[in-house]
């Protein structure tokens, strides 16, 4: 019966539910937009770290878990190594480097990471083959870059490194290609921790590499349970490191959490606009409605069908409108170049979609209590 | 043929107290209606016209006395009892807001068995044979804000019948139609009372509506006043009203006044006391 009611009167007022199921969809679009949005930053601010096949992170103490500013000795990988109930234990070197396209394209500022073969850091390929060899010039890359420059296994790529004041050019050839790897607002290229000392950039160009040094270690343990007594083992076992698990680690990074929460303020505010439209607009309609509701109930419509009808039909528009709004969208990130950073997979889009199917509930509830309250006899006008 | 008593009100009563003001709107009513028997309630504004409709209707609870309808006292039942007993056992016609605005005339209808989940191919053929009686048929999939007050009200008078009541109630139906519309109006009205054995009760300023009626009853302060049976009298007093003769653009309130003060200083003597 309530069903039947709020069908009939949606369908006989196409139009003005229509409208508003309009500015349902335009909010739904933003709350989509910028949920996508921190999604996609997020995403591309941590989504090799987030990868990683690791439990914890070993830094430099004192660095405040920032993969950049920290600095370990090579040594300290095998004495994390040793450790008991560590299994595995890799270096990871990070730097930025461009890679230099021919025929006048734009060069492609990348993640330079350097790691080692078998040891957590290396992520495997997609396509190809990983690097074997220490001491090869071999590289793995960013599905996003072999898209965007149209780069296959065997091609050679050169990246362009900075050594003191002077620009170094090497060629690496692609032996595999990896799923998306960003770090930092950038996709990632692998190759292996000797080969990345090399060519990375440095300061001073006469540097030697005869003490090969990382910047963090990744450590897999044995019980990845054990998280916590493990970190604090190793902290005690070896001088100067701080441990942090792999959240901890990209919470860390420089702005994540200020943008983050930034997004998150946006799409609350967004959400409460919404509740407080549906919910104004509904409870002017429901007022307007006094009288019929009020004849309803005095030829004896019980008063839970004229409360859920009042609901139904604000929860109809609100689906109509989400599907509407998600339709749309979807349009949108389909035509979308793959280098804005939005992404409509993440667990936040899905939450965004779930509390904007609850505007409508919540902002029709003033409109229920309005429903209830009418007297049937109203109806006589009494 | 004796015909049984469907309705009966025993020392009714209703006081309102809204914030220490004390109104006896309704005052020790007993009134008695038949099946098949079509009763004009008439009387002054403010008299407790409306009220009474309301108790019969379980829109209100007596605060003294008793209503009995079919044998069933509605004092005794819980309020969701008595939403039951209204969309089973009550038809009723408001005076206006009688539709539901986004359903047509047919499904406004219909809607009374779907309350009562009577619903049916059967039951609305019933409805639309109910409508066509009206002069409806051509209007059935209309929306109220296409039809006129008139085809409205007649509507309102099939939703007030399709679902076999006991009881039909009417509060000034005719109140905004025309005088040949309320007349066209009243007596269908009436002629749906007679067939189905119901037990009728409309309020109407417009005494000439009462020609159709069976049973004139008058209130006056809360109580019956006055209680019109013979047929003679019944039409004496539909057809003595002389403000016919005025012009329609005449003040409508000064006519209903005037047709109010003809009606109570009517010398209508020899009257049975009680009903
Ligand atoms: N809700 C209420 N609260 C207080 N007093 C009321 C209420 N409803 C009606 N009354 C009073 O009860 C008395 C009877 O009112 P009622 O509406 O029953 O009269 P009526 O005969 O229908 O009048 P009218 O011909 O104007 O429709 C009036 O004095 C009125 O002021
Ligand atoms: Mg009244």
């Amino acid at each position: 019966m309530s069903i039947y009611l709020s069908l009939k009167e949606v369908w006989r007022n196409k139009g003005r539910f229509f409208l508003f199921s309009m500015v349902i969809a335009l909010i739904a679009v933003l709350v989509l937009f910028t949920a996508g949005l921190g999604e996609g930053l997020a995403s591309a601010n941590k989504e090799y770290l987030e990868k990683l096949d690791a439990t914890l992170l070993v830094f430099q103490e004192g660095t405040g878990y920032s993969t950049i500013e920290s600095r370990l000795d090579y040594q300290k990988v095998k004495r994390v190594q040793r450790v008991e109930g560590v299994s595995n234990a890799g270096p990871i070197g990070f730097s930025n480097v461009e890679i230099v396209l021919d025929g006048g394209l734009d060069p492609i500022d990348v993640s330079f990471i350097g790691t080692e073969t078998g040891k957590p850091g290396l992520p495997a390929p997609i396509i190809g083959e990983t690097i074997r060899s220490k001491q090869s010039k071999v590289v793995m890359i960013d599905e996003r870059i072999a898209e965007s420059a149209n780069i296959s296994v065997g091609d050679y790529i050169t990246i362009k490194s900075t050594q003191g004041t002077e620009d170094k050019f090497y060629d690496l050839r692609v032996t595999g290609i990896t799923d998306g790897q960003q770090y930092f607002f950038q996709p990632s290229i692998f190759v292996s921790l000797a080969i990345w000392d090399k060519y990375r950039p440095k300061a001073d160009a006469s540097v030697s590499s005869s003490r090969p040094i990382t910047n963090i270690i990744a450590v897999q343990l044995q019980n990845p349970e054990n998280m916590a007594s493990m970190a604090a083992l190793i902290e005690s076992a070896i001088k100067d490191v701080e441990i942090s698990d792999i959240k901890t680690a990209y919470e860390s990074a420089p702005g994540y959490s200020a943008q983050q929460n930034t997004l998150n303020t946006m799409k609350g505010f967004t959400f409460l606009i919404g509740v407080l439209v549906i919910g104004g607009f509904f409870q002017i309609q429901t007022l307007q409605k006094v009288p019929q509701i009020g004849m309803l109930k005095a030829i004896g419509t019980p008063n839970p069908v004229v409360a859920v009808a009042s609901i139904l039909q604000i929860i109809f528009v609100t689906v109509f409108g989400v599907a509407l709004g998600g339709l749309a969208v979807l349009g949108l990130a389909l035509g979308m170049p793959p280098s804005v950073p939005i992404l409509f997979t993440g667990t936040s889009v899905l939450i965004a979609v779930a509390s904007l199917l609850l505007i409508g509930p919540l902002g029709g509830l003033v409109s229920i209590r309005v429903a209830l309250k009418v007297e049937p006899l109203t109806a006589l006008g009494m | 043929m004796k015909q049984k008593i469907i309705l009966e009100t025993k020392n009714v009563s209703k006081v309102y107290d809204s914030n220490g003001l004390v109104v006896k709107a309704v005052d020790e009513v007993n009134l008695r209606v038949k099946a098949g028997e079509f009763v004009g309630l008439v009387g002054p504004s403010g008299s407790g016209k409306t009220t009474m409709l309301a108790m019969l209707a379980t829109l209100l609870r007596e605060t003294g006395g008793s209503l009995l309808i079919d044998k069933q006292d509605l004092g005794s039942m819980s309020d969701a009892q008595r939403t039951k007993f209204r969309r089973e056992k009550i038809g009723f016609t408001f005076q206006s807001n009688n539709l539901v605005p986004y359903l047509t005339a047919l499904e406004n209808v219909e809607l009374m068995l779907r309350l009562n989940k009577t619903n049916g191919r059967k039951s609305r053929e019933r409805a639309i044979d109910l409508l066509t009686r009206l002069g409806l048929e051509d209007r059935l999939h209309s929306l109220p804000s296409q039809l006129s007050g008139g085809q409205q009200q007649r509507v309102a008078i099939a939703r007030s019948l399709i679902h076999d009541p006991s009881v039909v109630l009417a509060d000034e139906p005719t109140a905004s139609l025309d005088t040949e519309r309320a007349n066209q109006v009243v007596q269908i009205f009436a002629d749906l009372i007679h067939e189905g054995q119901r037990a009728g009760i409309m309020v109407t300023h417009d005494l000439r509506m009462c020609k159709y009626a069976d049973k004139i009853v008058q209130m006056v302060d809360g109580k019956i006043s006055r209680v019109i049976t013979e047929r003679s009298e019944i039409d004496l007093l539909a057809g003595t009203s002389k403000f016919d003769q005025l012009p329609n653009n005449e003040n409508v309130e000064e006519r209903r006044w005037l047709k109010k003060r003809a009606l109570i200083s009517q010398n209508l003597e020899h009257l049975p006391a009680g009903v």
